[in-house]
């Protein structure tokens, strides 16, 4: 199933996100207010994103390298990219997620 | 002070032959431990043994958190050496959780903290009931990251919380410049820190082994030698030594200056114990080729 969705989004060119949070922390709050605005601002419909809570499932966090947390790991299209912290430095993770080159 | 401590303080047997004697009876149970030293100077295998033993003779399950080598290099490293990992972590006395970080797909955005490795840590620990815990190096975390004070923080976090879950925990670190470790992990591990060594004196080649500091216990102070062999864990056990150095005979005060392939042994053995057969004996476990006595 989750190979099925990669692929969609490859062809499709969807981003696809997953943002690991540790439960309702400060700095989880914040990184999730932030994707937020600035999936509304820039990607409107193009993309997928899943919030993961670490806390509740501690297997992922292993099995999926999380050591920092907020931490967003931009899934496809590829380079994967992960983004550590509270992702207030818009223009970096603009960037990091390729919607904008500068 | 000192003395409240002393009687207070619960320690935790390394299994390490030698080690548990110098520090008096093992590791400061439920704190962290650093062990030090220059790359190659054997603290990976001192942790893994410290788990090792800790599973088959105290019964203590162990987690291993590498932050360097996969769990597949782990297991082929030590097997050579009589570690049975896989067999261990199958009748889940063990715990391999390997911390890798790509620092090529990472990007810092903002404050963050450690809680992924905290939960990851908890989870491991949990589940197989551990009692002893490596971390193998955590200083690899620092490297290519930005904000290092936010990261020197959380690793104090780190090791409170590590008390505070009541674990034996070995933190390994690769010697700096001008401090212990690189990242001055010392600062934060102020209970008990090992100083390993590995020198090369007129092509001779001897590992040592200090006790830098250890927070309300006595312990030896001197540089104890002691030797890695192919076959592992009794090998390395066996020889680490307390002090195998001077021998008394007939009146006579006899240094060992060499021995086998080259182990530098000196200190003082009690003069009333007339060591000499006992030593000779140990030598002869020790299937060396050559030894030079010295008289004094």
């Amino acid at each position: 199933m989750k190979k099925k969705v990669k692929d969609k989004s490859t062809i499709e060119g969807k981003l696809v996100l997953k943002l690991y949070v540790s439960g309702m922390s400060y700095k989880s709050m914040q990184a999730i207010e932030n994707l937020k605005l600035l999936c509304d601002e820039h990607l409107k419909d193009s993309f997928e994103l899943e919030i993961i809570d670490i806390f509740k499932n501690p297997k992922l966090a292993s099995e999926q390298h999380i050591v920092f947390s907020p931490s967003l790991l931009k899934k496809s299209p590829l380079p994967k990219k992960t983004l550590v912290g509270t992702l207030s430095d818009t223009q970096k993770v603009l960037k990091t997620l390729g919607i904008t080159t500068e | 002070m000192v003395n409240s401590k002393q009687e207070t303080l619960r320690k935790t047997p390394t299994g390490i032959n030698g080690l548990d004697e110098i520090t008096n009876g093992g590791f400061p149970k439920g704190r962290p431990i650093l062990i030090c030293g220059s790359a190659g100077c054997g603290k990976t295998l001192f942790a893994a043994q410290f788990l090792i033993k800790g599973i088959t003779d105290y019964k203590e399950p162990g987690v291993f958190m590498s932050f360097e080598e996969s769990p597949k290099d782990l297991e082929q490293n030590f097997e050579s050496l009589g570690f049975d990992f896989k067999n261990l972590q199958a009748q889940k006395k063990l715990r391999i959780d390997h911390v890798r970080i790509e620092r090529s797909e990472i990007e810092e955005t903002g404050e963050y903290d450690l809680e992924g490795l905290f939960i990851r840590l908890n989870y491991a620990i949990d589940s197989i009931g551990a009692k002893r815990v490596v971390l193998d190096t955590i200083e690899s975390l620092f490297s290519g990251m930005e904000n290092m004070a936010l990261l020197r923080s959380e690793i104090r976090r780190l090791f409170t919380w590590l008390k505070e879950k009541g674990v034996t925990t070995i933190i390994t670190g690769e010697r700096g410049e001008s401090s212990l470790t690189r990242q001055g992990l010392e600062e934060y591990v102020s209970d008990c820190v090992i100083l390993l060594d590995f020198r090369v004196i007129e092509q001779i080649a001897t590992r040592r082994l200090r006790i830098v500091k250890y927070r309300g216990s006595t312990h030896g102070t001197n540089e104890y030698p002691f030797l890695i062999d192919e076959h592992g864990i009794s090998g390395a056990a066996r020889y680490l030594l307390k002090v195998r150095l001077q021998i008394i005979h007939r009146n006579y005060i006899y240094r060992i200056t060499r021995i086998g392939s080259g182990i530098l042994y000196w200190g003082t053995l009690p003069r009333q114990q007339h060591p000499y057969n006992r030593q000779c004996g140990h030598f002869k476990n020790y299937s060396c080729r050559s030894f030079c006595i010295e008289q004094l």
